[in-house]
């Protein structure tokens, strides 16, 4: 609000300004009416005085050439009573004094007065104020009063203000009068003069005044609204500039700052009266001092705006400010370049954020390559350990298979010997328990005891061959999957004859990968479909491929006899068999299909029903197939 | 049968051994017989070092080798005995429990004469090394004793 008292303060002092120029036009304008009045009094004052003084000359004349004046005696001699009466020139006079008795002045206060000069007094002969004809007066020679009369009396003409016979200031007109040696003045009294113009210019000065006031007040009245709405817009503005978090600035051309918005001291620490004037790269770290001025160059080159450039500023205590400036050109009227106006967003919170984000992805990435390094090496251990276990368990099953040969053989040949000896033939009940362990007993154990090394070798055979899987290195090539599955069917071709089974094979892609594993692969995933056809209809059996933009998927489905969803999960397990046991199987070739396609890069899923039949899918990655294969 | 021809078998485990040695018998084989446990004794035989760089080694050698042993394993061996001239003439038979095919390939490749996979087979283990032992008539001595 201290906007607009301001406003109203000016608005009166420009009130007054108005009142005294109009003051000074009315004065002006007065003083020439003045001077014009004044001269037209004047000239009237003279004319009056001149028609009346050569007035009374032609009638002195006219008196003289018969013989009727006086001319010997000086008329201050002649006295006052003998002027009309005794005196030659007092007929004249006389005349004179008769026409006046009638004449009643001009204005309130004009008069014409005769006078003479009689012993060295000034000698009023005729004044016709007050209608006193008669009685005559005088006024010292010497002396103020009388001014226009005395210059009369000594033979000059002309107009003067100055000291009637009374002491009044008069403006008067004096004329001598050559005949007679009299003076006449025609006046009038200057403050009758005056009395019309002071009248008007108070007045005239009162309606000024009257005007301007009201002028004024109206003035306010109207005007008032239309303040009041501007600096409630200002106020509405300055308020939005002052509150909102951004600091607002502007630029000249050299980068001094022109204006700021009071969000600097709360950004950088500095009042807006020391960031006033003062360059705005002052305030930048040295760094991108280069990097605003090329952005502003920018900016100017292409007259387009300035959008979020970051820039790092330093706080008057130090610190470092990280703002995001947006800024735009000024331009005058003329269209030539001013500067820069702009606004500037502290963005220190969010870089300091993505610091730490950064950070903590760095710190990630760093215990994610940790992690993954001690799992590759836990995983290579582990086949490592798969590998030395299978072997030193095979070490003594050799053993035990070996040592139950030469078992055998020994028994045998016991046997072979006892019954040529005919040992074993004798009735002797112990000689029978001998004969019953020789030839049943101990072959039973033998062959209970090879049989379950058998199975173990198988075991450990299987464990071998699935830790061989992520020992051996893979050759990446391009590899025709139509090929590969024309391969297998050919291998199979015997069993798919005799079972009447269709196969359909669509078009399927060149991968990039390992020709080997793919075979191992879609060889055990067919020959599984074979396997588990079911008997009761006729056996179908489909290879299809869809290729995405990460990876290349093959599907083998068949309508055989399905796996349970209770078996469902278990099916990649290693030496797990599920469904009815009725064919043949080691139980490890799932374990073996998932194990390459894993070290492929790749993912295997199986869906299936009961009865209906299965569909295998695996899943190998593009990015995969360019060489990376995990150890 | 040569009388002069020694077998000289490698084996961590002493069952393995007289399963080798049963075998050995069957082929006839029976007489000259030397077994070690480890990699190292069987190198320091074969070059006369340590225990026995006093005795001369025999003439005629054949040596039925192991892989998994604890120290020297019978790759090393194997590398060693085909790399050094000394050696390299003696027929080597890889006697292991090992099929793995990568492990086959380095044998044959380093210069093993065969390789054969526990538990022994009597009838090729009996062919392989009658095949390999006429080729040691023509062995030379391959050091004398310093």
């Amino acid at each position: 609000m201290q906007e607009n008292k301001n406003f109203y303060k000016n608005f009166y002092w420009l009130a007054g300004l108005m009142f005294i120029m109009s003051l000074i036009t009315m004065s002006v304008v007065y003083a020439v009416l003045w001077q014009t009045a004044i001269n037209q009094k004047k000239a009237d004052l003279i004319h009056i005085a001149q028609s009346q003084a050569r007035l009374i000359e032609a009638i002195a004349r006219f008196d003289m050439r018969h013989n009727r004046i006086d001319w010997e005696t000086p008329i201050g001699e002649r006295g006052p009573t003998s002027l009309l009466s005794e005196r030659a020139g007092a007929d004249t006079f006389s005349q004179i004094m008769d026409a006046h008795r009638h004449y009643k002045g001009f204005g309130q206060t004009g008069e014409i007065v005769i006078a003479g000069i009689e012993d060295s007094k000034i000698l009023f002969l005729l004044r016709h104020s007050n209608q006193v004809f008669s009685e005559q007066k005088s006024v010292p020679l010497a002396g103020t009063l009388a001014e226009p009369m005395r210059r009369a009396l000594s033979n000059l003409s002309g107009t003067m203000i100055g000291s009637d016979y009374d002491g009044t200031t008069v403006l008067a007109a004096y004329e001598p009068v050559d005949v007679l040696n009299l003076g006449i003045v025609a006046k009038i009294d200057y403050a009758e003069v005056k009395a019309p113009f002071i009248k008007s210019g108070l007045i005239t000065l009162a309606i000024t005044l009257f005007i301007i006031l009201l002028g004024s007040i109206l003035f306010r009245r109207l005007v008032n609204p239309i303040v009041q709405q501007f600096f409630d817009n200002e106020q509405k503005f300055k308020r939005l500039v002052e509150n909102i978090t951004e600091w607002i600035w502007e630029i000249d051309l050299a980068g001094v700052i022109t204006y700021s918005s009071p969000q600097a001291e709360k950004m950088l620490g500095y009042n807006i009266q020391t960031l006033h004037n003062s360059d705005l790269h002052q305030l930048l770290r040295t760094e991108d001092i280069t990097k605003i001025q090329s952005a502003f160059n920018r900016c100017i080159a292409k007259q387009a705006p300035l959008r979020s450039l970051e820039c790092t500023f330093v706080h008057r205590d130090g610190h470092l400010v990280f703002l995001e400036l947006n800024a735009d050109i000024i331009l005058d009227t003329d269209g030539t370049l001013m500067g820069f106006r702009g606004v500037a967003h502290d963005i220190s919170e969010r870089v300091a954020k993505e610091r730490e984000l950064r950070q903590y992805q760095e710190n990630l990435e760093l215990r994610v390559n940790e992690r993954t390094e001690e799992l590759e090496q836990l995983n290579t251990e582990m086949r490592h350990f798969a590998y030395i276990i299978s072997h030193d368990l095979r070490s003594p099953l050799v053993s035990i298979t070996g040592f139950i040969d030469e078992l055998k053989d020994d028994i045998t040949l016991i046997t072979d010997c006892a019954t040529q000896q005919e040992i074993l033939t004798s009735t002797d009940s112990c000689m029978s328990e001998v004969q019953d362990a020789l030839t049943v007993r101990i072959p039973e154990s033998i062959y209970y005891i090879n049989s379950a090394t058998k199975k173990m070798n198988h075991l450990i055979q299987a464990i071998l061959t699935i830790s061989r899987v992520g020992r051996r290195e893979f050759h990446f090539e391009n590899v025709n999957l139509n090929q590969v599955v024309q391969h297998t069917l050919e291998s199979l071709a015997y069993q798919i004859e005799q079972d009447k089974v269709s196969i359909e094979v669509a078009k399927l892609p060149t991968i990039m990968t390992d020709k080997l594993a793919m075979e191992q692969i879609i060889g055990n995933l067919l020959d599984n479909a074979l396997k588990y056809l079911a008997p009761e209809r006729p056996g179908l059996i489909s290879i299809s491929a869809e290729t995405t933009a990460q990876k290349t998927i093959i599907h083998i489905q068949d309508n055989g006899r399905g796996i349970s969803a209770k078996d469902l999960p278990h099916i990649f397990e290693l030496f797990k068999r599920v469904g009815k046991q009725d064919i043949a199987g080691d139980g490890m070739g799932l374990t073996y299909v998932q194990t390459l396609v894993r070290r492929l890069g790749g993912k295997i899923t199986c869906t299936s029903t009961l009865y209906q039949g299965s569909r295998f899918s695996f899943a190998l990655l593009k990015q995969n197939q360019q060489g990376k294969h995990h150890e | 049968m040569n009388d002069n021809l020694y077998i000289v078998i490698v084996d961590d485990d002493p069952a393995h051994i007289a399963l080798i040695k049963r075998a050995l018998k069957k082929c006839n084989l029976a007489k000259n017989i030397i077994s070690f446990h480890s990699g190292q004794q069987v190198l320091d035989f074969v070059y006369g070092n340590g225990e026995f760089n006093t005795q001369a080694r025999p003439q005629q050698i054949l040596i039925l080798l192991d892989i998994n042993m604890p120290g020297l394993n019978g790759i090393e061996v194997l590398k060693k005995l085909k790399n050094e001239l000394t050696s390299q003439t003696i027929p080597v038979i890889m006697l292991t429990t090992s099929d793995d095919p990568t492990e086959i390939d380095t044998c044959l490749q380093l210069g093993c004469n065969a390789y054969l996979v526990k538990p022994i087979e009597q009838k090729s283990f009996a062919d392989t090394i009658h095949r390999l032992k006429p080729s040691l008539t023509l062995t030379q001595t391959p050091h004398t004793i310093p």
